[in-house]
C-alpha cells in the first residue's frame, strides 16, 4: 500500500512539473522552494501553507526530505541536552572564583 | 535583574566590581555549557570562557546595549570558538559544489531524497552526524549549533554571527542539506 502511494505521489509530481498547463504549474512551488521552507521552518502566509501543504501531498520527494531534515533535527536536539557532571560543575565554580577573584586584583 | 539596563550597562562601564561580579555569576556556567554543547573538551571550555570574560573586560566600554548583553558575550565565545576550529587540524575545507547539483532548472531534484526509515534507530547515527556536523564549513556549522542545539532565536543568532535574516537561511538550509545528503550517502550505503 506504502508502495503504491509513494508510486502514485511520483506520478501525479512528474504530470504536474512536466505536463500540467503552465498556468498551474505557476501557482504550484517548485521542489527546491519547499526544501528552503522546510530547512528553515519559516513562519509562513496562510496561502503559502496550503501551497506548501499541497506540494507535499503529490511530491514524495519532498516529503521524504521533510523526514530526513526532521530526523537530523530530533537527533541534534537530543544532542543538545548536555548536562555537567559534578566534576565540571566544581570545575566551573573553580574558574568563577578565579575570575571574581582577579577582578580585585 | 535586569542585566541589558543602561543603569547595569553603565556600572560595567564603569567596571563597578559588584556589577561585574552579578554578571559573572549569572553567565559563567551558562557560556561553559554552551562550549560544552559545541562538543568541545573540559579544559578547551573553561580556556575559551576565560578568553570570552577577559575579551569582554577588554571591550565592554565600547559596548552600546543594541544587543542583549548575553547575546553580546555569547557573540565574544562563539568567535573564540571558531578561532579554535580553525587553528584544530581536524577541521577540513569542504567540497560544497555538489549543493548547485541538486535540483534541475525547473526546481525538481536531480536525485530524490531516500526515505529515512529507520534512520533514528540506527546506533552510529548520532556518531556519523556529529561527524558530519564537525565536517561543515565554519559559517554553516555555527548557524546550525546556535538554531539546533542551543535553540537561539533568529535575531540572536543573526547579531552573533553578524549577518542578516536572509543570509542565516541560506546558511541553515546549506547546513541541513549537506548533512541530509551526507547522512543519506553513509547511512543508506
Amino acid at each position: 500500500m506504502n508502495k503504491l502511494i509513494r508510486i502514485f505521489r511520483h506520478l501525479m509530481h512528474e504530470f504536474i512539473v512536466h505536463l500540467a498547463p503552465r498556468s498551474l504549474r505557476k501557482r504550484m512551488m517548485t521542489c527546491e522552494e519547499v526544501s528552503k521552507i522546510l530547512a528553515n521552518n519559516d513562519k509562513l502566509s496562510i496561502p503559502l501553507i496550503f501551497k506548501l501543504k499541497i506540494h507535499l501531498f503529490i511530491c514524495q520527494c519532498c516529503t521524504d526530505y521533510s523526514k530526513q531534515i526532521k530526523t537530523i533535527e530530533e537527533q541534534t536536539h537530543k544532542m543538545g541536552k548536555v548536562e555537567l557532571t559534578p566534576q565540571q560543575l566544581e570545575s566551573v565554580k573553580n574558574s568563577q572564583k578565579k575570575i571574581i577573584d582577579s577582578l580585585i586584583k | 535583574m535586569n542585566f541589558s539596563s543602561k543603569k547595569f550597562i553603565e556600572r560595567l562601564k564603569l567596571r563597578e566590581h559588584e556589577a561585574l561580579t552579578l554578571l559573572i555569576e549569572e553567565y559563567h556556567q551558562a557560556l561553559y555549557l554552551g562550549a560544552i554543547k559545541q562538543k568541545l573538551a573540559t579544559d578547551q571550555a573553561e580556556e575559551v570562557v576565560q578568553e570570552t570574560w577577559s575579551t569582554f573586560f577588554q571591550k565592554v566600554e565600547n559596548f552600546e546595549g543594541r544587543s542583549h548583553i548575553r547575546t553580546y558575550l555569547f557573540g565574544i565565545m562563539y568567535n573564540k570558538i571558531k578561532e579554535l576550529w580553525r587553528s584544530n587540524k581536524k577541521y577540513t575545507q569542504n567540497d560544497e559544489a555538489f549543493l548547485d547539483n541538486i535540483f534541475d532548472d525547473e526546481g525538481s531534484y536531480l536525485s530524490p531524497p531516500l526515505d529515512p526509515g529507520q534512520w533514528s534507530q540506527s546506533n552510529e547515527f548520532i556518531e556519523i552526524l556529529s561527524e558530519e556536523l564537525e565536517k561543515l564549513p565554519e559559517a554553516q556549522r555555527m548557524a546550525f549549533y546556535l538554531k539546533e542545539i542551543q535553540g537561539e532565536t533568529t535575531q540572536d543568532i543573526c547579531n552573533i554571527l553578524g549577518v542578516s535574516n536572509t543570509n542565516l537561511g541560506v546558511l541553515i538550509y546549506r547546513a541541513k542539506t549537506q548533512l541530509r545528503v551526507k547522512m543519506e550517502k553513509r547511512l543508506n550505503q
